[in-house]
């Protein structure tokens, strides 16, 4: 559909042209007719040689457009009459039916300009149509992709949704029955309590391993909204040994942050997974009674978190591996895990634009530090100690 | 405080916890009432004088959400919602609904009989009888004359702090939103700004918890809500 006249191709080099331009080609297209009809006027019809006129006011109107086609015809007239009709080299006419060969002749040359310039036009139009159709079945094959996408989105998320809800309703009633156990009059022997409470916090540890592995296929899965504010470091720590209170109850976590820590932009959910992941690992690896540390420090741009604990910290060797899927440190380990929480706590570091390390301090231990940036947190006013309050404090 | 026994309706689909939940609470001496299905808690809702429910969100024949918002129409009837979704978004929904509380599965008999208890008290709160004097730890607040004392000293606090605190303090046991606390204390133009809130509960912290780190009165539940323990 690029070109009505397939066969005036060889024309289409000709770039698009001022008007002017155009009818100086219309009048060259005239004179170039005249150059060839010359030599073979003596054996042409004048009829014929009319034809080949009316070749040129066509070609003209296809390639040029109407207003340079009506100056050919108008021309053309002008030049079979001069050159061709006799008297040769003269405008007069010799005779009166030559008249209607002009009349004729320039009525015929205008109505193909016209039909032309037509076609044309239509064709310039059907170009254009088909340009805006094509850039709108573009866009519809955009908003299509982006419908799919948020589909199979909205199709993984309630996947792992739906599986979290079906794992977690069989991991609750074997917690329940334990807890039932413990209910029962007249209560366990000692021994059967000690085994109903291993059956309980086992059931406990599967339930952090099955949050793990559904945080880690969330994060994988990409498309995951974050919900980052600002907010200070210190109540994060603080929910994150709440919730892990029976897992630290043979350890103590001592906390010190800087008095001038500011707020820091994160995901608090996910922030929290990171804390109870690093203090989970601290204490499994840290014997009974000791001290779990969680420290942080002002860099220029950053504020460094460091979890540690007094154990016999990361081999030395794979310092830069336990962070990878699956990798544990002493792969023949009895302590119970999977290599999943400090993956984890890396994937959700890095979506913080931060980065995280395992060292062994010379001082013994083990210690994972990460970085976040700091940015720039919004302005909270300061608000005044009203007056009474203060007097109050005076006279006490 | 009330000598009548306090009946509790238990909806949940899942027989090994609705059973156990009904030991508990049949141990402290409450009436309980069980349900399976949506229907059969309605049921019981219309038919039954009930002082609580404790109710599942994901029923076989129905979502425990709209139950609590077609109860919620008619009734101040404490609920506490059991969870058994991770996101944070299934909890805030609930307590928009309605809820009084939630409880993420699974629970221990401890954590489940504290929340009972605070509901039950809350419901059967009576300002008027209530002394203005708050002990919790080593703080001492008098709500009437606006007193802080934490050992004995004296504490500084601004108006906001204490409007805040006096507020988790009438409220002790109960979750509080953020957009509920923002609204109460900032004004609704604030319901958003969360860092003010935060903010502001790390000020209380500091001032009245022994490790404001880890503290033992003014909790936080990730992304939802604080709750003030006495």
């Amino acid at each position: 559909m690029k070109d009505v006249f397939p066969a005036l191709s060889g024309f289409a080099w000709l770039p698009p042209k001022a008007l002017w331009q155009r009818h100086l080609l219309a009048l060259a297209a005239v004179a170039v007719t005249i150059l060839l009809a010359m030599p073979l006027h003596n054996h042409l019809d004048l009829a014929n040689t009319a034809m080949l006129f009316l070749l040129t006011v066509v070609l003209v109107a296809v390639k040029l457009g109407r207003r340079p086609a009506i100056l050919t015809a108008l021309c053309s007239v002008a030049a079979f009459n001069f050159f061709f009709v006799p008297p040769h080299y003269s405008f007069t006419v010799s005779h009166i039916q030559y008249l209607v060969t002009f009349t004729v002749m320039l009525v015929v040359a205008l109505i193909i300009t016209h039909l032309t310039a037509g076609l044309r036009k239509q064709a310039e139009d059907a170009t254009s149509r088909e340009q805006q159709t094509m850039s709108l079945y573009q866009l519809e094959k955009v908003a299509q992709e982006t419908r799919l996408q948020i589909a199979s989105e909205r199709l993984r998320s309630s996947i792992l949704s739906a599986l979290s809800h079906d794992i977690r309703t069989p991991l609750t009633s074997l917690y329940s029955l334990a807890e039932s156990l413990s209910l029962l009059r007249p209560p366990l022997s000692p021994q059967a309590q000690e085994l109903v409470t291993a059956i309980r916090d086992q059931s406990l540890h599967l339930n952090s391993m099955v949050s793990n592995l559904l945080e880690m296929a969330r994060l994988q899965a990409g498309g995951m909204k974050f919900r980052k504010e600002w907010q200070p470091l210190e109540e994060v720590i603080g929910a994150s040994t709440k919730l892990f209170r029976l897992a630290l109850q043979h350890h103590r976590v001592v906390v010190s942050l800087p008095a001038d820590l500011p707020l820091l932009e994160f995901d608090a959910t996910l922030m929290e997974r990171v804390f109870c992941n690093l203090l989970e690992n601290a204490a499994k690896y840290s014997p009974i009674g000791s001290t779990l540390q969680i420290t942080a420090k002002l860099l220029p741009t950053q504020v460094e978190i460091c979890v540690c604990n007094p154990g016999e910290g990361f081999p030395a060797d794979k310092l830069n591996q336990v962070f990878e899927l699956f990798e544990r440190g002493n792969s023949e380990s009895n302590i119970p895990g999977v290599g999943l929480g400090l993956s984890i706590c890396r994937a959700i570091i890095e979506a913080h634009d931060g980065d995280i390390s395992a060292s062994n301090p010379t001082h013994g231990g083990g210690c994972v530090c990460f970085h976040l940036p700091l940015g720039i947190p919004p302005i909270i006013e300061t608000e005044p100690f009203p007056q009474q309050v203060m007097a109050h404090e005076h006279t006490n | 405080m009330n000598t009548q026994i306090s009946h509790i309706l238990v909806v949940e689909d899942e027989q090994h916890i609705r059973h156990f939940i009904r030991t508990a609470l049949e141990n402290e001496s409450y009436q309980v009432t069980e349900a399976g299905t949506y229907h059969s808690a309605l049921q019981a809702i219309q038919n039954q004088r009930l002082d609580m429910i404790i109710l599942d969100l994901g029923l076989p024949d129905g979502d425990g959400l709209e139950l609590i918002k077609h109860l919620r129409t008619w009734s101040k009837l404490p609920v506490l919602v059991l969870s058994a979704r991770v996101s944070d978004q299934d909890k805030i929904k609930a307590l928009d609904a309605g809820a009084d509380d939630y409880l993420s599965k699974p629970f221990s008999t401890g954590e489940l009989l504290a929340r009972v208890r605070a509901l039950l008290r809350r419901s059967q709160f009576n300002p008027s009888v209530e002394s203005p004097l708050i002990r919790f730890g080593e703080v001492e607040v008098d709500l009437l004359q606006r007193k802080v004392n934490r050992k004995g000293q004296a504490v500084r606090l601004t108006p906001i702090e204490f409007h805040l605190l006096s507020l988790l303090l009438l409220n002790a046991g109960r979750v509080m939103t953020h957009r509920h606390l923002l609204r109460e204390v900032w004004g609704s133009t604030y319901v958003e700004s969360n860092h003010y809130l935060r903010v502001y509960v790390g000020h209380l912290r500091q001032k009245l918890e022994d490790d404001p780190s880890q503290p033992r009165h003014f909790l936080t539940e990730t992304g939802i809500d604080y709750r003030f323990q006495l």
